[in-house]
């Protein structure tokens, strides 16, 4: 929706997280759209080794597992619908479904971990890696909604709505219903019917997803970001409403983050 | 159909499940129900729906509370727990010396083929050697281009009482023993193809071996012989077919009162019917949806009340509680991409009367895509519609009958696919246990 050449993520700053590999912790990093491993000195190779069968290192399988899910919708379904929705899966080695096989356990073996071991692996590397992941799945669906993918993007900008409209209005979310929106303009957000003030009902596109809510844009003070105008990071202008069926107005946005990546936006 | 309507409804109500993990962590059985609507009506496609909840089940397993284990769902099996026994079904007989051949030529290797025999027979074959007791009774002869084969079933115990499906199926497969001769003096050997069991219940086919000629007209079997008559039964069974005048919603809601009247008991439907609406699977001006709450109130203890359709005003108790066993022997029209040949039906003073069949086309790990019912001289009968027992692609099933069918000389047996209703009116021989 920003209408310009800026990436979806533009708006996101980077972020890190510890991982087990080699019998060490290890960073893993995405930055600019990216997964890099700085603990690696030669990432970009040890990836083609790993892809060629090679040995298979926690980062590097993490990196390739980030790879083959950065366009897989199951992650929406998946993935967490914002910071109240907890994600329990760890990568401390705890327990069968938790991370096996990203650690010491694959360091000998060329066994690829099945998908659901792979996905609890990629969400556990906690939420600023899940949203930026919805990003990215997110971005690679946005400009192509199909009829197979219609109904499972239109409930992942939903759910994630709901989440958001609870702070914003108070709302409750099982009575917050979405549509895409596939024509120009950013789409719409109103209560339904009179008499119904828990009903809202919105239309927004899928990029929404990618470049407001996986950027942390969602909620800026109470008022719901429904486009990004200008992206960047960490400062940016936005659409925002500060009621359901007002309009929006743009706002000028600082960002700055915590240690992992979490971003906290202010006008 | 708005399959797409459909897909976000199921898809909304497993965000209110997950959104809800905490309280009620057995997210899929929450969204059983109305998943078994909508891809049964056809509104979402079964694989789809497998999909969505492999996708919950990742979901609910990355919110769960950290501890060593947790209890395993107990998902969409637990609609009709009570009814859904184990019927362990083989294709073969167990691996004995001949066994190999044996696979080899059971026809359930085959393609499914036109029949060009099928009927009912009546004979009780007593089972007093080995360590096997009991008897069995022989429902159905089917000859076609995959063989001849005759339908059995019984209660049939093993005598060291160990009971276990191995050791009946090593004691069964004896039967790969049993002889025959025709009217014109030719020899056959029987082997046992198919079969299930469940508890001290046998469901299975005998082939003959070699293939009779067409027109032989008994068989006597064992030793002392059992005469089989293989003349058609006159009058035949009647068969005819008609357009199902249910919307595929409609159709579904008759199911869930099957079920109910099986189970005795009415379930919340409640997020079935608004599922259904959702998915333009039932008219808004279906009168179902109220006959469905008048069965529930009924079923709940309120008087009969007027205006339910008749199969659901089921007989109410069966006038000369009987055991016994009567064939059917009739292959029913194709219905749905699936063919279903009636065997026989079971009464049993005990309550678990069955009606057995032979169906390809369909998996016995799904209810069946029919809605059945019996009717006979005091009424209807509900008729379970999951099988016990199949596999894959066949399945030969018992399925529960309530209340127990009464001794009749002819039983109506109403098949009722989404796309037509097949009635067929059998007349019936009853043998006793």
């Amino acid at each position: 929706m920003s209408g310009r050449d800026e990436p979806w993520f533009a708006s996101a700053p980077p972020c890190s997280a510890p991982v087990p590999c080699e019998g060490q912790a290890h960073t893993l990093r995405w930055q600019a759209g990216s997964i890099t491993l700085p603990s690696h000195q030669d990432s970009e190779a040890e990836l083609v080794l790993s892809a060629l069968g090679g040995q298979k290192v926690g980062c590097v399988e993490l990196a390739r597992a980030w790879q083959r899910h950065a366009a897989d919708l199951s992650m929406l379904v998946i993935g967490a619908r914002g910071p109240d929705d907890q994600i329990t899966a760890t990568l401390d080695g705890g327990g069968e479904a938790l991370a096996p096989g990203l650690g010491p356990r694959l360091a000998s073996s060329r066994q690829t971990p099945d998908r659901e071991t792979e996905i609890m692996s990629l969400l556990a590397l906690g939420p600023q890696f899940g949203a930026r992941l919805t990003g990215h799945v997110a971005a690679a669906h946005g400009c192509r909604v199909t009829a197979e993918s219609r109904p499972l993007l239109t409930v992942a900008v939903e759910a994630r709505l709901a989440a958001v409209a609870v702070k914003w209005v108070g709302a409750d979310p099982d009575r917050v219903r979405a549509s895409l929106h596939d024509g120009a303009g950013w789409g719409s957000v109103e209560l339904a019917g009179a008499g119904q003030p828990g009903d809202l009902r919105a239309r927004l596109p899928v990029t929404w997803l990618a470049e407001v809510w996986a950027c942390g844009l969602a909620l800026v003070g109470q008022s719901l970001v429904v486009a990004v105008t200008v992206p960047g990071w960490p400062r940016a202008r936005v659409l925002a409403l500060r009621a359901p069926g007002a309009e929006p107005v743009e706002l000028a946005v600082q960002g700055s983050a915590s240690a992992d990546g979490t971003p906290r936006w202010e006008t | 159909m708005d399959t797409e309507g459909a897909e976000i409804h199921f898809r909304r109500l497993a965000e209110r499940a997950l959104r809800e993990v905490a309280a009620e962590p057995d997210v899929l059985a929450r969204v059983a129900s109305v998943e078994r609507a909508l891809t049964v009506t056809g509104a979402i496609d079964a694989h789809r729906a497998e999909a969505i909840k492999a996708d919950l089940r990742i979901a609910v397993k990355a919110r769960e509370p950290r501890r060593p284990s947790a209890p395993p769902g107990l998902g969409a099996v637990l609609r009709f727990p009570s009814r859904r026994q184990q019927f362990t079904a083989t294709s073969s007989g167990v691996a004995l010396p001949g066994s190999a051949e044996l696979r080899r030529a059971s026809p359930a290797a085959s393609s499914p083929r036109a029949a060009d025999r099928v009927f009912p027979v009546a004979a009780a074959l007593p089972l007093g050697s080995g360590n096997l007791r009991g008897t069995l009774h022989l429902l159905a002869y089917l000859q076609d281009g995959a063989g001849a084969r005759i339908w059995s079933a019984g209660r049939v115990a093993v005598r060291d009482q160990i009971g276990r499906a191995g050791r009946r199926g090593h004691a069964i497969a004896r039967l790969d023993t049993l002889r025959a001769t025709d009217d014109e003096g030719g020899a056959y050997l029987l082997h046992v193809g198919r079969m299930g069991s469940s508890n001290d219940v046998w469901l299975g086919e005998f082939y003959l071996d070699p293939d009779p000629p067409a027109g032989i007209r008994w068989l006597e079997i064992g030793d002392p012989a059992v005469r089989v008559d293989l003349t058609p039964p006159d009058p035949a069974p009647r068969v005819t077919v008609g357009p199902s005048s249910l919307a595929p919603g409609e159709h579904y809601l008759h199911r869930l009162a099957s079920g109910w009247l099986v189970n005795g008991f009415a379930e919340d439907v409640g997020e079935v019917l608004d599922a259904l609406r959702t998915a333009g699977a039932l008219p808004g001006d279906s009168p179902v949806p109220g006959q469905l709450a008048a069965l529930a109130r009924a079923l709940d203890g309120g008087p009969a009340e007027p205006g339910l359709p008749e199969q659901w005003r089921i007989a109410t108790a069966a006038t000369a509680p009987h055991d016994g066993y009567a064939g059917l022997g009739t292959r029913l029209p194709d219905l749905d991409g699936a063919t279903i040949t009636l065997l026989g039906i079971r009464a049993s003073e005990d309550g678990d009367s069955a009606l057995n069949l032979y169906a390809t086309g369909v998996s016995a790990d799904e209810p069946l895509p029919w809605l059945l019912w019996v009717r006979d001289a005091c009424g209807w009968h509900a008729v379970s519609q999951w099988p016990r027992g199949g596999g894959a692609d066949e399945a030969w099933v018992e399925c529960q009958v309530v209340p127990p069918p009464t001794p009749g000389d002819w039983l109506e047996v109403l098949a009722c696919g989404r796309s037509a209703d097949v009635r067929v009116t059998v007349p019936v021989r009853w043998s006793g246990e």
